[in-house]
């Protein structure tokens, strides 16, 4: 992997209010530990970090990282990795870093990602490529550590799955992870079945006429007959009641 | 397909409030994008509802979709033309109650083009303001 460079200055400036006045300068508070005697408070650029974390090796990649003057007053540099990265999520801004010193000779466990290569035959059958495990755990030397591992998954069906055992490493890369854990997988598209509203008995009266392509049974129609002839004696009922009420 | 718990220990719950930004499902987890919510407010089961039917439409089969929140907080309400007190009124529906910064929901398996256009037509079908996230954004 590609070696990154990043300039860090000593940070006086500490706790909130602190990290905040740098931030407003655009400047990330960040800690160097690691390989050391002691852990010390840096300030990286914030362009500087973007560009680094949106570099080839992402949140993963080996930094060169110059702390321009320390506590002694020297120039300090350390091969580091990012450790961890807070994150503002609706602010979309990097709120401090971590950074982990290592050495070049000692294997390291860190994290890589996992990409897919090619179209699953199952995708185009209709099936939908599920990328279950994203980041894989390696154990390899610093030197050694891929941008990325690619999956070929072009001869993916739909129902099969791309498992950790099966993904081949990059030479003098171990893989920690379980063997049996899934990294890839096509499954069918669930089909949904939308349910047609139920129009209440009396709406459907009062719609009268039978919908298209509905023919009303002779029973039905006999009983509708007999149904208005009741409604028709109930009516002149009702208006020989009415006259009678007029002539008292 | 009504959100809503099976089962709760309580009826009725008191209205609480909605301070800050969220702090938990802040990052898309699951699937490649996702709508993140801008403002806090209660979302409603049937407006959860109806963002899914749109999203299920729109991708038509494809992709796999995520519903980041769940509507676990009952809302009363009393019935129209009634005197205040008697108590409180009946459950009348169920809320997500969703803070700045919460993922709603997140989609796999589907361009970007194609995820930011289902996502926008879910949006339109939430009362508050959000946003297409993606993965792989950073700083």
């Amino acid at each position: 992997m590609e070696r990154m460079k990043l300039k860090a200055e000593l940070r006086d400036e500490r706790g909130t209010r602190g990290a905040k006045r740098l931030r407003r300068k655009g400047v990330v508070p960040a800690v160097l530990y690691g390989e050391g005697p002691e852990s010390m408070a840096i300030g990286v650029d914030t362009k500087d970090l973007s560009k680094v974390l949106r570099g080839k090796g992402g949140e993963h990649a080996i930094i060169d990282l110059q702390v321009e003057k320390t506590s002694e007053g020297k120039p300090l540099k350390k091969t580091v990795i990012v450790k961890e990265v807070q994150r503002d999520h609706i602010k979309d801004i990097v709120l401090h870093v971590d950074f982990a010193a290592i050495s070049l000779t000692e294997k390291l466990a860190t994290k890589v990602a996992v990409v897919d290569s090619g179209e699953a035959v199952g995708v185009t059958q209709g099936g939908i490529l599920e990328h279950i495990l994203r980041e894989l755990n390696i154990e390899c030397l610093p030197a050694d550590i891929p941008e990325r591992i690619l999956v070929d998954v072009s001869g993916l069906m739909i129902g099969k799955s791309i498992k950790v055992g099966d993904i081949v490493s990059p030479p003098d890369v171990k893989i920690l992870n379980d063997a049996n854990l899934i990294v890839f997988t096509v499954s069918v598209p669930k089909v949904e079945v939308e349910k047609v509203e139920e129009v209440p008995a009396e709406e459907a009266a009062a719609a009268g006429a039978p919908a298209e392509g509905e023919e009303k049974k002779p029973e039905e129609e006999k009983e509708g007959a007999k149904g208005k002839e009741k409604e028709g004696a109930k009516g002149k009922e009702k208006e020989q009641q009415k006259e009678k009420g007029k002539e008292k | 397909m009504v959100l809503q718990p099976k089962k709760t220990k309580y009826r009725k719950q008191q209205r609480g409030r909605m301070k800050g930004n969220e702090t938990r499902g802040l990052s898309v987890s699951f699937g490649e994008y996702g709508l993140q919510a801008l403002a806090s407010a209660w979302i409603t089961t049937s407006q959860i509802e109806a963002a899914r039917v749109a999203i299920m439409r729109h991708l038509n089969r494809r992709g796999k979709v995520w519903i980041r929140i769940f509507p676990d907080k009952p809302i009363t309400k009393k019935p129209a033309e009634t005197r205040m007190g008697k108590g409180k009124g009946a459950p009348e529906t169920w809320v997500a109650v969703v803070r700045r910064g919460r993922i709603l929901f997140e989609i796999e398996g589907v361009t970007e083009a194609m995820a930011q256009e289902t996502l926008s037509r879910a949006a339109s079908k939430l009362n508050i303001k959000t946003r297409f996230v993606s993965r792989s954004r950073m700083i």
